[in-house]
């Protein structure tokens, strides 16, 4: 037995080198692509590409955000329909289409809440825009921002109807299910309606999401080092992502303490 | 993930007393989504619910539920 542990245990030693020579030689070799990069070309070059970047965010960005939108939008009402009316002439005893009812459901949720975070990140855009080089005074940006704004006030109104209306189909086929999307403790409502099952596989989700995000801040901090070595200030990028790392590793650190006999 | 070396009659058992999923998680206490999770071998429930489910369905744990050992399964 001990000899059985012993020899995983070094398996698993090769593995561990192994792929960090490997992730080492891929990390170097971006090094040296983007340091060549950087000692090759001038800052005003650099700059020039970041001027691209920034007019791509300011003149594309909003438009492809806005399409995008109104697209999904478009479709989250359609599956919210089509929920509606299977719901409604759902048989009794049909247990499979219940479940390809709640299938619908957690996409459309999932959709709507795409929606809603990519509402956010459309009107700071274009505010920042408009506060930007006196683009305040210029005719184009104020249309965008009245355009954006109203757009972002009604996927907001959408959303928020849409998720009341299908969290209202879910207590319909669960009538254990408690919480109201309006009140301030609705997650928490939620979770205590949440049977042994149902609370195992939200919290398997949570767990999920814990590692995907430890994954993206390794990938997201190395990322960010490399592009400081153009940028200067790709620096405050990395002390964000650093903070809001260290806050998801310190906040599971906590609440695993407290989980502890 | 399925959890290792536990399969089930619930869905035979259940069909007996003719009810729905819906109806035996009010029977026992859960929800339609916990029986339909047990049925489709993705969640072994805890000793209480078993057990509740054994009384619901009036045979012992071990007609529902029947653990195998890994080299069993293959």
């Amino acid at each position: 037995m001990h000899d059985v542990i012993k020899q995983e245990g070094k398996n698993v030693k090769r593995r561990f080198y192994i792929t960090i020579l490997i992730s080492a030689a891929i990390g170097g070799c971006f090094g040296l692509l983007i340091s060549s990069i950087s000692l090759n070309t001038t800052l005003e070059s650099r700059n020039h590409f970041l001027k691209l970047i920034d007019l791509f965010f300011e003149q594309a960005i909003p438009y492809i955000f806005i399409i995008f939108s109104i697209i999904t939008i478009f479709y989250v009402l359609f599956l919210q329909h089509k929920v509606k009316s299977e719901f409604q002439n759902l048989s009794e005893e049909d247990d499979v289409k219940i479940q390809s009812i709640e299938n619908r459901v957690n996409t459309a949720l999932m959709l709507s809440n795409i929606i809603y975070i990519i509402s956010f990140m459309l009107i700071g855009i274009v505010t920042s825009d408009l506060f930007y080089n006196g683009n305040l005074f210029k005719h184009s940006f104020l249309i965008t921002f009245v355009v954006c704004f109203l757009f972002f006030v009604f996927n907001l109104i959408i959303v928020i109807r849409v998720q009341k209306n299908l969290i209202h189909l879910i207590k319909k086929m669960n009538p254990e299910k408690k919480g109201n999307v309006y009140d301030i403790n609705f997650h928490k409502d939620w979770l205590n309606s949440c049977d042994e099952a149902q609370q195992l596989m939200i919290y398997k989700c949570a767990y999920k999401s814990f590692q995907t995000m430890g994954r993206v801040f390794t990938n997201l901090m190395l990322f960010f080092f490399l592009v400081s070595i153009l940028y200067h200030s790709a620096i405050f990028l990395m002390i964000l992502t650093t903070f809001f790392w260290l806050l998801m590793n310190i906040t599971y650190s906590l609440e695993s303490m407290k989980c502890k006999p | 993930m399925k959890p290792l070396g536990l399969e089930n009659n619930l869905k035979k058992y259940r069909s007996i007393l003719n009810v729905n999923q819906q109806e035996f998680g009010q029977l026992a206490g859960v929800s339609r989504q916990t029986i339909s999770l047990i049925e489709r071998g993705d969640y072994s429930p805890s000793v209480t619910l078993a057990l509740k489910i054994a009384k619901i369905c009036n045979c012992t744990v071990e007609d529902i539920f029947i653990y195998k050992e890994e080299n069993e399964n293959a």
